[in-house]
């Protein structure tokens, strides 16, 4: 398998080499500059306490994105930097927070690509090949709630009957098995076999995914679906598939799931396991939904966590959605009795800039 | 849900749900570019406008306002006198051309044919009146 990968990275290097030769000279130069911002007002009680927090929309962070590409005859080349710049993410919200949390500013994107005839090849910190195969989504309500239920639940622990932490946070108990996420890779990505697409990257600890992504309108059924393989080596000490389907139909209904499975790399380790459903209905700028999903032995052997929600997004005018979101999340313990669930609701905004 | 735990599983339950749409459609399928809820939308923006993009830099854009427009006369040594009047008419016309085309527009219009016919009438008349004062001096 070393072997493999290092034949692969030997590739790709060979092609980054090669494409400045394929190259005539520049056509035509564009720069440009958007991004969003995202906010939400949540109210959260963990089953001991309850509290109110004005936080960062994890699910689709407040970002900017500075891209710029230029035609160079059959050569498309082009940089993508994005950054987040979070003030108090719902993802690490915590009961015992009395304050607008920490700030981060991080790199999303800082790629460099190479879109060809043969393919598109990339360089830099950005989506791995498996990176979103767990979320193919076309209800119309991922801004709020999507198969990363973590996102606006990750930082609250779950509390014993007596307020005591029961020592598992959400973020700990569920996941969506959605790839390696972004890093510092190298991808190739095949052109599109009528609406089916390839990827492969490799990363740092010797880590690579697979991803195969397809996205076609039959009739006005859009369909969306996407698997992807990982293996995480010395990065990751897991192996890991997943996929998801997505299908909205012409009348505005709409089904979504997801799946994932986790070989972990650790003496006596179950296999763990993510499954998501959510059904929506679309109509004019108008979106809903309910879902659920749960994860089985991600922190430990034979301890489940589960949730389930509903979301509504209203999209008044293009560049401004509010969204409506309610979610619950339990935890059936391993020994001994559950922990209390958690409940949150959300209210908020992404306008897009 | 446990019996449903393998990868073949969702492959064939993504291969069945797929044949299902294939078969509620009954066409060919049309490939579209997929856009996760997740990443900034596309469409327009606030402050960016109907690309929702604020484009820094357009090469082409520099190009189009470098490249010398139609008012920007040639200099006097690459011109002789006649090329210059034409060039001046050039740019008259080009400046006109716009009126130029509404009134074309406008005389093909009933209301316009009418008015043009008695503007043409009103012309014969001004002729005729002098004519009628050349006539008039010479006896």
């Amino acid at each position: 398998m070393k072997q493999i990968r290092s034949k692969f990275g030997y590739g790709v290097l060979a092609v980054l080499l090669i494409l400045p030769f394929l190259a005539t000279p520049a056509a035509a130069l564009e720069a440009k500059l958007s991004g969003q911002v995202n906010q939400l007002f949540m109210w959260a009680d963990d089953g001991d306490r309850t509290d109110v927090f004005v936080a960062d929309n994890a699910n689709s962070s407040t970002r900017f994105r500075f891209t710029a590409s230029e035609d160079f005859g059959k050569v498309k080349i082009g940089t993508h930097l994005e950054f987040d710049a979070q003030r108090n993410s719902s993802f690490a919200l915590s009961m015992d927070q009395n304050n607008d949390g920490a700030f981060n500013w991080n790199d999303r994107w800082m790629n460099i690509y190479f879109d060809t005839a043969f393919g598109k090849f990339e360089i830099g910190k950005g989506s791995g090949a498996a990176d979103t195969t767990s979320e193919s989504d076309l209800s119309g309500t991922g801004v709020i709630n999507y198969s990363g239920v973590a996102d606006t639940a990750g930082g609250f622990m779950f509390k014993q009957g007596n307020g005591v932490d029961f020592g598992a946070r959400v973020g700990q108990v569920r996941s969506n098995f959605d790839g390696i996420g972004r890093s510092e890779r190298i991808r190739y990505n095949t052109p599109s076999f009528g609406g089916l697409k390839l990827a492969t990257s490799f990363t740092n600890g010797e880590a690579y995914e697979f991803g195969a992504f397809y996205a076609a309108d039959f009739a006005g059924n859009k369909l969306a679906a996407s698997v992807g393989y990982v293996d995480g080596n010395q990065r990751n000490n897991f192996k890991q598939f997943s996929g998801s389907l997505s299908w909205l139909m012409p009348f505005g209904l709409n089904i979504t799931g997801a799946y994932g499975e986790r070989d972990i790399d650790q003496p006596n380790r179950l296999k763990a396991y993510h499954y998501y459903f959510k059904l929506g209905y679309k109509f004019d700028i108008h979106a809903l939904s309910v879902e659920y999903g749960w994860n089985e032995n991600l922190r430990i052997n034979n301890e489940d966590s589960s949730n389930w929600g509903v979301a509504y997004v209203i999209t008044p005018w293009k560049p401004v959605e509010f969204f409506v979101s309610y979610r619950q999340y339990m935890l059936q313990a391993a020994s001994g009795p559950d922990p209390d669930d958690i409940r949150q609701a959300m209210v908020g905004s992404r306008v897009k800039f | 849900m446990k019996h449903c735990k393998s990868r073949w599983s969702l492959l064939i339950s993504m291969l069945t749900v797929s044949m299902l749409a294939i078969g509620c459609g009954g066409m060919k399928p049309k490939p579209f570019e997929y856009e996760s809820a997740n990443e900034i939308p596309s469409g327009p923006g606030l402050l960016t406008g109907k690309s929702g993009e604020y484009t820094v830099y357009d090469s082409n854009k520099r190009k189009t306002d470098q490249q010398p427009s139609a008012g920007v006369a040639p200099t006097s040594e690459t011109l002789t006198p006649a090329d210059s009047e034409e060039f001046r008419r050039f740019q008259q016309w080009q400046q006109e051309k716009e009126e130029f085309e509404e009134f074309q527009e406008w005389k093909r219009s009933k209301e316009g044919r009418e008015a043009y016919d008695e503007f043409l009438e009103w012309k014969r008349w001004q002729s005729f009146k002098r004519w009628q004062e050349s006539q008039s001096k010479s006896e």
